[in-house]
């Protein structure tokens, strides 16, 4: 007599909504950045500066890309190489010593400010120190990498492991779950969207840090060619090397985005 | 006033206990009491010395004042909490510090609010007991889709909860609590969070299923309405701390309890009844925290 069982038309089946990007989201960007760059053009050839100070980007550009391939692929690679093994490491490591330290609230409590502080620890003041230790060679600007990033990512995810809903963790004790099952099926994806906050941070530390590295120390490396450039008056290099680091973030940066999108299909 | 005082001089209901006594009851409660840490560091007795027998196949409803410990007592039935003082057992079996976890697979927990995991399809919700009872093997599947049918929710497995309405998910929930078969199911306040018109629909539901299924049911529910439809057995706590304050047999009979029970004479007095015997205890939880100063 109810109609308690009244059909809905059901969504289409296994088809989580899709949060669908307008095609505005991706020429945005493109749009600001043909701006600023004519913006720039603009500025040097108006304000005759000099180009050791600001040089247009068109030059940019022609110097790049005669001397890219050369000078720069061969550093590009290395330091690339520098921080993915740096983050690679980063990423399980920071996310086990936050999976450790969130067992016990008094660990969390103790650890917190010392990883607070090597979060905002530049770990290139720590270079040379670490060359006293271990010597010169690429070993070291991957644990460079490794010490920078590492904390932020352990921050995030202890962050996220220790804000579960109180009543999520009494469904888990209302069947009895052991610490590694509520461990794994319940804090572990609860705090899947600080698990990747930290990952994406992660990524821009990583790339900081290595640079850090090369300028601190060493004849390799995209830091050691921008120091290069600049004492020798090649400004446009200089520009375009720095460039083309920022572009390291944000392609690593971007591919953590799309991983992200991939795997949080629930919305909170 | 008058008149339901003269009521209750007449013993309106059935004494407990009294009539169809099958058996021996599957949960009991020996004195019961549980303390909390209070925020100024004291104490918080929140549940007092509470008997109770949980007999096969009785739904039992529980009244109360807000905070008077309902709650509480549901997760001590349920192993959440253990209990600070008292005994507990299950089909004969007594345990000092609560219901361990390894007898948990008996309890299935309905929660106020739904609960569900977000990061989890319907069907993988449904797939959360199951895995933690290590019994996620083959059948399952069929398993889960018996529930979610029990619950008119068949074409919405693969649906993540964001997706449902309140009434929808607070089905699901109570799918999950069901899916591994437990023999009793604990429910806080069940259809607390939905509105009036979604929540007397799902009551009537409810009773469906419990017809259907014939488990032990408890629940905590804050309307009389859905006690006098559900419940064969009614107790009423007190203001904090929660004592069983009053304690009877529904005896509604089980034709009634329909659609159509609003009309039925006996509903409309035992619901003038319990209206006033649950509004005094919160008057009295009223009075006493407004004179014993000292309490807070
Ligand atoms: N984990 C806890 N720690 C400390 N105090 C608690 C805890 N849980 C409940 N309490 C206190 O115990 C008392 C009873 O709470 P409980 O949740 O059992 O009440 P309730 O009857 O379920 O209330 P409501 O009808 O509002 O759901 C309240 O005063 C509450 O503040
Ligand atoms: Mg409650």
């Amino acid at each position: 007599m109810t109609t308690t069982t009244a059909r809905q038309t059901p969504p289409v089946k296994g088809k989580p909504l899709k949060r669908k990007t307008e095609p505005i989201c991706y020429i945005a960007p493109i749009i600001l950045f043909v701006a600023v760059v004519a913006a720039w053009a603009l500025f040097v050839s108006a304000s005759g500066i000099s180009r050791t100070i600001l040089p247009s980007p068109f030059a940019i550009f022609r110097e790049m890309s005669k001397n890219f391939v050369r000078d720069i692929l061969p550093h590009l690679l290395f330091t690339l190489r520098v921080i993915l093994t740096g983050y690679a490491v980063a990423v399980p490591l920071g996310i086990l010593i936050a999976a450790v330290c969130s067992q016990y609230r008094i660990i969390i409590k103790a650890t917190t400010p010392l990883i607070i502080l090597l979060v905002v620890t530049p770990m290139i003041t720590m270079v040379p120190l670490f060359m006293l230790w271990m010597g010169f060679d690429s070993k070291v600007r991957v644990i460079v990498v490794i010490l920078q990033a590492t904390p932020i990512i352990c921050l995030n995810t202890l962050t996220g492991f220790t804000t579960t809903e109180g009543a999520k963790l009494e469904l888990m004790r209302a069947m009895g779950a052991t610490r590694l099952q509520t461990f794994v099926k319940l804090i572990f994806p609860n705090a899947l969207p600080q698990v990747f906050t930290g990952l994406k941070l992660g990524c821009i530390f990583s790339t900081i840090a290595a640079m850090s590295a090369d300028l601190a120390a060493g004849k390799e490396g995209l830091g050691y060619r921008i120091q290069q450039y600049s004492s020798l008056i090649m400004t446009e290099m200089a520009y375009g090397t720095i460039l083309i680091v920022a572009l390291i973030g944000i392609v690593l940066f971007q591919i953590v985005v799309m991983i992200e999108r991939r795997v949080i299909l629930w919305v909170r | 006033m008058n008149w339901c005082d003269h009521k209750l001089s007449r013993l309106p209901f059935e004494p407990p206990g009294s009539g169809m006594d099958r058996s021996g009851p599957i949960l009991t409660l020996d004195k019961v009491s549980k303390y909390y840490e209070a925020q100024n560091g004291g104490e918080l007795l929140a549940v007092k010395e509470v008997s109770l027998g949980v007999r096969d196949r009785e739904f039992i409803c529980i009244l109360g004042p807000t905070a008077s410990g309902k709650s509480t007592l549901l997760k001590m039935m349920g192993g959440i909490e253990k209990p600070t003082l008292g005994t507990m057992s299950l089909r004969g079996e007594i345990f000092e510090d609560g219901i361990p976890a390894n007898k948990l697979r008996n309890f299935g927990f309905v929660f106020q609010q739904d609960n569900l995991l977000p990061w989890r399809t319907v069907v993988k919700n449904l797939r959360l007991p199951l895995e933690v009872f290590h019994s996620a093997g083959h059948g399952s599947a069929d398993r889960i889709a018996e529930m979610l049918t029990l619950v008119g929710l068949q074409d919405y497995g693969d649906v993540y909860p964001h997706e449902l309405s309140g009434g929808m998910r607070q089905r699901v929930s109570l799918a999950r609590a069901m899916v591994h078969d437990p023999d009793i199911l604990l429910m806080d306040q069940p259809l607390g969070a939905l509105d009036a018109i979604t929540r007397r629909m799902l009551s009537h539901e409810l009773l469906r299923i419990s017809r259907a299924t014939r488990k032990v049911m408890v629940m905590v529910t804050n309307n009389i309405d859905e006690a006098l439809l559900l419940g064969d057995r009614i107790l009423v706590l007190t203001a904090l701390p929660g004592e069983i304050a009053f304690e009877a047999a529904n005896d509604i009979p089980a034709e009634a309890r329909n659609e159509a029970i609003i009309e039925n004479a006996r509903y409309k007095a035992l619901r003038a009844l319990l209206d006033d015997i649950v509004h005094a205890q919160s008057e009295a939880g009223r009075t006493a925290g407004r004179t014993g100063g000292d309490g807070e």
